[in-house]
Formats: C-alpha cells, sequence, structure tokens
C-alpha cells in the first residue's frame, strides 16, 4: 500500500516537473492577463473553499496542504 | 457544545480548518466583503449545520493588505457513539453532573454498569447541539521592488467545550525578474483547550505546522503549485464524547481468582501525540477561453498509520460574460488508524481495560465521493453572486448534501 502510494506520488511530481525539465519559455507580464483571472486562483474561490473545506475537516482525518493558518476546531 | 436541553452529550463538532494566509501570485486590489451561507444535512438523521460566515478585505496602497473574517455555526442533529440501552448517555443529572458511576472505583476509563453479554449495547446517534464563533484577521506587506510578501494571521474560535488561539507567518518569495515562479513559507502555532467532562476539566492541545510551497507558471494559460506540509500535534487528542465496547476480566486484581469477563462502555483512547506530512499538487489551465482546469492532489500521512489520497477535479465554465457554471467532482480515500475497530466489524471490542482505542468512523477506513456544481453570476462591476451544491457518499453510507449561496460586494 504504502509502496503503491510512493510510486503514485513519484509519478505525479514527474509528470509536475516534466515541464520545468523540458525547458520554460518565461511568461512576460502583459501575457499574464488570464493567469490573473479570479477563476485561475490556486484553490479557486476562498469563499466556496472555506466551506467544503468545513465540511471535509471534520469528516475526515486529514487535513493541511492548503495553506497556513485560519484557526482550529474541535473537530476530532 | 451541549445536549438539547443543557444536557451534556458524546458527540462530535464541526468547523473549519481554512487558510487566511494565503499569498497567492495575483494581486486583486479590490476592497471586498463579501457574506456567505450554508446549510448542510446528513443522512440518518445525523447532524444539520447552519454557517454563516463574513469575509472582508481591505488594500492601503499597492503594499499593505489587510483581511478579516468572522464565522458562526449552529450544530444540531445526532452522533453516532456507542451508547446503552439500560443507561443511555449522557449519564448525566438536571445539572449536568456524571452520574452512571463513581470516578475514584472505576477502573480506567470504564463507564458504567459492567454487562454479562453484549445485548446492553447499541451504536446509536446521541443528539446534540453546538455552537461556534470564529473570527481569524491577517495583515500582508509586499516589499518594493521585489513583492516579495510578508504576512501574519491571528484566529480565534470557542465553543461551549473547544477554545483555540492560534498565530501564523508566511513569506513569499519570487525567484525570478518575472514573477514566474516563487517559493513560499507559513507556520503557524495553535493552542487549543478542550473540556473533558468526564474529568471536569479543560485539557490541552498544541498544533505547529509548517508550510513550504513551490509556484510555478508555465505558459501564459498554465500554472502549477507543489506543497509540502508537516503537522505536530500534542496533548488531550482524545475525542472527549466518543466511546468504545471494552472486555475486562473483573478478578485480575485478584490472586489466583478464576477469569471473569464482563463488558463495559468505555472512553475512547488517542495517543497523545500525532505528526504528520503530506504533499499537496495544483495544477490550473485554461484549455478554451471558456474552460479552465483545475486538479489537485494530496497525500496525507501520519504516524497513528492513516494514509489518505485526495484527488479533486473542477472546471470553470464561462456559459456568457458574466455566468459561470463550477462543476467539481473530488475522490477521498483513507486507511484506518492503526487502533481502531468499527462497530460493523466482526471484532469490534477492545480487549483491555487501558491502551488506545476508538471507534469513531473518521479514523477508519474508508472512501468518499463528493459531486458539487456552482454557479456563479456577475450582477455588475460591484456585485457578484454564488450557489454552490454538492453531495457526498461514503463508503460507510452516510450521505451528505450542502448548499451555499453568497453575495459579494466590491468597493
Amino acid at each position: 500500500m504504502h509502496n503503491r502510494a510512493l510510486q503514485f506520488m513519484v509519478f505525479l511530481i514527474s509528470v509536475f516537473a516534466l515541464p520545468a525539465c523540458m525547458g520554460i519559455t518565461p511568461v512576460k507580464a502583459w501575457e499574464k492577463d488570464t493567469l490573473g483571472h479570479k477563476h485561475m486562483q490556486i484553490g479557486g474561490n476562498p469563499s466556496i473553499k472555506k466551506i467544503n473545506e468545513h465540511v471535509y475537516t471534520s469528516k475526515e482525518a486529514s487535513s493541511g496542504g492548503g495553506g497556513i493558518g485560519g484557526g482550529g476546531c474541535g473537530c476530532n | 457544545m451541549q445536549l438539547k436541553n443543557n444536557k451534556k452529550i458524546p458527540l462530535v463538532v464541526s468547523a473549519a480548518v481554512t487558510a487566511i494566509v494565503s499569498l497567492s501570485h495575483a494581486e486583486n486590489s479590490t476592497d471586498t466583503i463579501e457574506i456567505n451561507h450554508e446549510y448542510y444535512s446528513e443522512s440518518d438523521d445525523r447532524i444539520d449545520v447552519k454557517y454563516t460566515m463574513i469575509d472582508f478585505k481591505k488594500d492601503f496602497g499597492t503594499d499593505w493588505s489587510f483581511a478579516a473574517s468572522f464565522s458562526v455555526d449552529e450544530i444540531t442533529g445526532g452522533t453516532p457513539i456507542w451508547d446503552s440501552i439500560s443507561a443511555p448517555s449522557p449519564c448525566t443529572d438536571e445539572s449536568g453532573n456524571y452520574v452512571c458511576d463513581d470516578p475514584e472505583q472505576r477502573p480506567g476509563n470504564l463507564i458504567g454498569s459492567p454487562q454479562a453479554d453484549l445485548s446492553d449495547f447499541t451504536y446509536r446517534n446521541i443528539e446534540m447541539v453546538d455552537k461556534r464563533y470564529a473570527g481569524n484577521a491577517s495583515l500582508t506587506y509586499r516589499t518594493t521592488p521585489e513583492r516579495n510578501e510578508w504576512a501574519i494571521g491571528f484566529a480565534y474560535s470557542e465553543e461551549d467545550d473547544f477554545k483555540s488561539t492560534e498565530l501564523s507567518a508566511g513569506y513569499l518569495h519570487y525567484l525570478d525578474e518575472m514573477k514566474n515562479s516563487s517559493l513560499s513559507f507559513g507556520v503557524s502555532k495553535q493552542k487549543n483547550e478542550s473540556y473533558f467532562y468526564f474529568d471536569e476539566e479543560w485539557m490541552d492541545m498544541d498544533i505547529t505546522s509548517i508550510e513550504v510551497a513551490y509556484t510555478q507558471i508555465f505558459t501564459p494559460k498554465t500554472l502549477g503549485k507543489i506543497a509540502f506540509f508537516r503537522t505536530w500535534q500534542e496533548g488531550a487528542l482524545t475525542n472527549p464524547y466518543q466511546t468504545v465496547i471494552r472486555r475486562v476480566n473483573i478478578t485480575e486484581d485478584e490472586q489466583g481468582a478464576a477469569p471473569i469477563y464482563r463488558y463495559y462502555r468505555a472512553r475512547e483512547i488517542r495517543p497523545d501525540k500525532k505528526n504528520i506530512s503530506g504533499i499537496a499538487l495544483s495544477l490550473i489551465s485554461e484549455l478554451h477561453d471558456d474552460w479552465k482546469l483545475h486538479v489537485g492532489y494530496r497525500l496525507y500521512k501520519d504516524d497513528w498509520d492513516i494514509l489518505s489520497h485526495t484527488l479533486d477535479f473542477k472546471a470553470y465554465y464561462s456559459v456568457t460574460e458574466n455566468l459561470t457554471i463550477v462543476p467539481n467532482i473530488r475522490y477521498y480515500n483513507q486507511s484506518r488508524a492503526n487502533f481502531y475497530k468499527g462497530h460493523k466489524e466482526n471484532d469490534f471490542i477492545f480487549s483491555e481495560r487501558e491502551g488506545y482505542a476508538t471507534s469513531d468512523e473518521r479514523l477508519g477506513d474508508f472512501d468518499s465521493l463528493t459531486y458539487a456544481v456552482g454557479v456563479e453570476y456577475t450582477i455588475s462591476d460591484k456585485w457578484d453572486a454564488n450557489i454552490h451544491i454538492a453531495k457526498q457518499k461514503t463508503s460507510y453510507d452516510l450521505k451528505s448534501y450542502w448548499i451555499s449561496a453568497g453575495v459579494k460586494y466590491a468597493f
């Protein structure tokens, strides 16, 4: 189980890192119009993210990876 | 948290641990105030939650940003624990005092009277009510001319039986002049207090978290982020309300006596430390002018032997310039804690008086699938509105749905 997870993680990191290894053409400031769009923000709509995390963190043993801070709860 | 009619009762509460110190590549300079309301409901007469959240964001020039959030959640319904049929929980009198047994004479964490068989035990919902108030604030400063970001945050929340205070700090450093890649660091320290009604005292639980993330813009339409996180929890991690069934030799203290086994309800016991590590990946790409795709994966591991995978796919489809549909699917899978025995399993009985033990389903092995769809509508330059509906099913047959609606005003 753990080996499979490790392999899966290495695979994902490889996929993620592939563009970097191939060389990335720097994106100029005037080319970032799309990247600045509110629907291109990591995590999506912050309020909806909070609402969903509100559910997930109280129903699952896992949490983390979505940023630091925000406070605690008597969830688990 | 408390029982209806002011009786204290076993249960679990919900609330959020979300990020307020959120450092990003995009600097949206508009000041905003936003209100969202969520209604959450579970099957089998379990938990209902009403959650209202107000967010405020204000920029001071181009270098300083302030954000604050305040929320209230009201929880009602039932949460399942092992209970006694003949002496049902909460084993409290009208004043809230525990009356099932004399704590001085009770061995270990055992509750109530011994039973010769299991017929007196049932895994059922216990009614509860709870209300939680939470607030947090953060301040972000951007350096000139590099535009690196420093952030500090403070959070506080309070329930009848839980208090939490947190300080956090973050730093984002751009790695190139074009600001196409960055490293961010975050750290937080949380001081929590839980009220253990059985012991009638508040107990401490501390959480320290760190996160290191690398963000890379690949193309004018694609960016990604990889984050490594670690968390250390220490203190009273046991849930004060959860129970298990134990089989105890009641003559073991009597030398030479023949063993006599009896069954007891008992408080669950969790280790007082948990070390967590994980990795989270995000990839966002505009596939077409009207389609933006978000893919996320998180690997979580802790030293209670819980290993989890979370896969999340979300798309933003622009139907018109003002109307966006947001379909979302999320798959979650986790393994069990090494001291978990589920109530549906053949072997659900813990055989020692002491030792780690839980039957809390959230520490068991399960998977869940969540389907969601949102509608976001831009009413005008200043007003935005959204509605989201989500439905989740877990492999232990819990079904839930939640619906939220919100409006945002920019000024």
